[in-house]
């Protein structure tokens, strides 16, 4: 695992090696995302003080857990980087590679959007916010999220062409985080919109949500072996 | 030959790489399923670098693919280095390097050094192993060269190096020549020579029977997802083709072929220069020089002309 961890490592270091090339689209690249995820934020609470602090931090966590349920079914299946049948000819199942590249993509974003958070809510409310909370809340949305992701992929792997449903459920999850006044108990369950109300009435626990993360990892997980099973069966890994 | 047919399955775990009577359908969800294989069978003894010719969309591929473990035949039975691919990969894949298609893919961002460092990393294998495979093909000074900045030829290096990382005892090549030029082709058989002399075994796909024949030593003729077995050594895989101004009247030595102002010769060199100089000296000039798919063509011949 630790060889794995190690490649995983050197892949995050090539692609930030090629985003710093080009610093300046690096640079403003991520303050637009802090500046629009802010006012985002801002917007969908209407609201001030707390309650907006807590809505822009909602809105980072929601997008970094998205965008991970978005990365995951790419990051081996996007065509030309890396196709599955070529991630296949490394010496490990495919759920274990997909779940370290996946990991190290989660912490990359937790620390990309977690870090611009900060900086934005210290240029806009002169005071550092609480970066436990922000991360504790990123590491629950982040977690149902690759759960999610891990089951996409999957489909991803055996029917190839899955886009529409990925966008669909993406829309879910904004809504179910989103929908004022739509927060019942079983929401726990559900992968970003458990963490997000978790943000919002912290004196809940995490357990829940944190429960029902691991749960829909495991389930994703063995979805993708027995989706490697049946690409192998089907003969269609490297089908495009 | 080294891969007669035979019966009885694949019961010597020593053997390189087996297959017996191969049916393979490819069952992608809501299409047609796709026949790639009917009955294709092989035998590769450690040590040696078999050749599997054929047309497009004979089902070459499928034959590596099967081996590496990608697809579950519907019938008959695989073995590589005495493992089941299917139900073995991982482990299969620790000592076995694969090149599909001619292609390794990585991000067209990355450079040479991060694909190799990748690829060493997945396997655990020390860096000071890629520093090997860069000078062995070639690489030198190309470290830090964006791969979208690389030549095809230079692409395909990198594609080789990869399939050798881990030090593998079986290779499955599928197009390793695209794009090389002949003196890379040279470095690679020898390079490739060196390996199957310390008991690495291959099976190699290629168009390119000049080149193929510089690096295999037996031939597997593969039509229509049937194997056939060449009777015989084909020894004479890399043929030579010159087209002349006029038509040739003069004696050459035994091995050219003379049909007008067309010759035909085996591929050495030394022949070559040669015939090129008795051409010279005769006063005739030459139209057009060019390899032909020798082993493909000798192999149908041996099996017999109904192919």
């Amino acid at each position: 695992m630790s060889a794995l961890v190690r490649a995983a490592l050197i892949k995050v270091k090539a692609d930030l090696a090629e985003q710093l090339r080009y610093p300046i689209q690096f640079i403003f690249g991520w303050l637009t995302t802090g500046a629009v995820l802010w006012g985002l934020g801002l917007a969908a609470a209407r609201t001030s003080g707390t309650e907006a602090g807590v809505g822009a931090l909602a809105t980072y966590v929601a997008m970094g857990a998205v965008s991970l349920f978005y990365l995951i079914p790419r990051l081996l299946a996007g065509g030309k980087d890396h196709p599955p049948e070529e991630a296949m000819l490394y010496p490990y199942p495919l759920a274990r590679v997909v779940a370290v590249l996946a990991s190290v993509n989660a912490v990359q974003i937790a620390l990309g959007l977690i870090g611009v958070y900060f900086l934005a809510a210290l240029a806009v409310t002169r005071h550092a916010p609480a970066i436990g909370v922000a991360l504790e809340g990123m590491a629950l949305a982040l977690l149902g999220a690759a759960g999610a992701g891990f089951l996409l992929f999957a489909l991803k792997l055996v029917f190839r062409k899955v886009d529409g449903l990925a966008v669909l459920v993406q829309l879910g999850f904004f809504a179910a985080a989103f929908t004022p006044g739509l927060r019942p108990d079983w929401i726990a369950a559900v992968p970003v919109a458990g963490a997000v109300r978790w943000l919002r009435e912290p004196e809940l626990s995490p357990l829940p949500v944190f429960l029902f993360g691991i749960l829909w990892v495991l389930v994703g997980l063995l979805a993708v072996a027995r989706a490697e099973r049946e690409v192998v069966a089907r003969g269609v890994a490297g089908y495009e | 030959m080294k891969h007669d047919h035979w019966t009885g399955g694949c019961p010597d775990p020593a053997e390189a790489a087996c297959a017996q009577d191969l049916r393979v359908v490819y069952r992608p969800p809501f299409a047609r399923p796709k026949v790639a294989l009917v009955a294709a069978s092989l035998r590769l003894k450690r040590g040696v670098s078999l050749g599997v010719v054929g047309p497009n969309g004979a089902g070459k591929t499928t034959l590596l693919r099967v081996l590496a473990g990608l697809i579950r035949p519907d019938r008959g039975e695989a073995r590589a280095l005495g493992l089941d691919p299917a139900d073995d990969r991982p482990a299969l894949m620790r000592r076995v390097g694969v090149l599909l298609s001619g292609a390794r893919h990585f991000p067209d961002r990355w450079n040479v050094s991060d694909a190799l460092n990748f690829v060493a990393a997945m396997y655990g294998v020390p860096r000071s192993r890629v520093g090997e495979l860069v000078e062995a093909f070639g690489l030198t000074g190309k470290e830090r060269e964006p791969l979208s900045a690389l030549s095809l030829g230079n692409r395909q290096r990198l594609n080789l190096a990869v399939v050798f990382v881990h030090d593998p005892e079986l290779v499955l090549l599928d197009e390793p020549t695209l794009a090389l030029d002949a003196q890379t082709v040279e470095t690679f058989a020898h390079f490739l020579r060196q390996r199957l002399g310390q008991g690495m075994s291959a099976v190699i796909t290629s168009h390119d029977h000049a080149a193929l024949g510089k690096l295999v030593d037996d031939v597997l003729l593969l039509d229509q997802g049937v194997t056939h077995v060449p009777q015989g050594p084909v020894t004479d895989y890399a043929r030579m083709v010159l087209v002349t101004d006029r038509p040739v009247t003069f004696s050459l030595p035994a091995e050219v072929r003379v049909e007008g102002n067309r010759l035909e010769l085996p591929n050495d060199p030394r022949l070559v220069v040669q015939v090129l100089d008795r051409l010279d000296l005769e006063g005739l000039k030459v139209m057009e020089m060019r390899t032909q798919n020798g082993v493909e063509v000798i192999a149908r011949t041996q099996v017999g002309g109904g192919l």
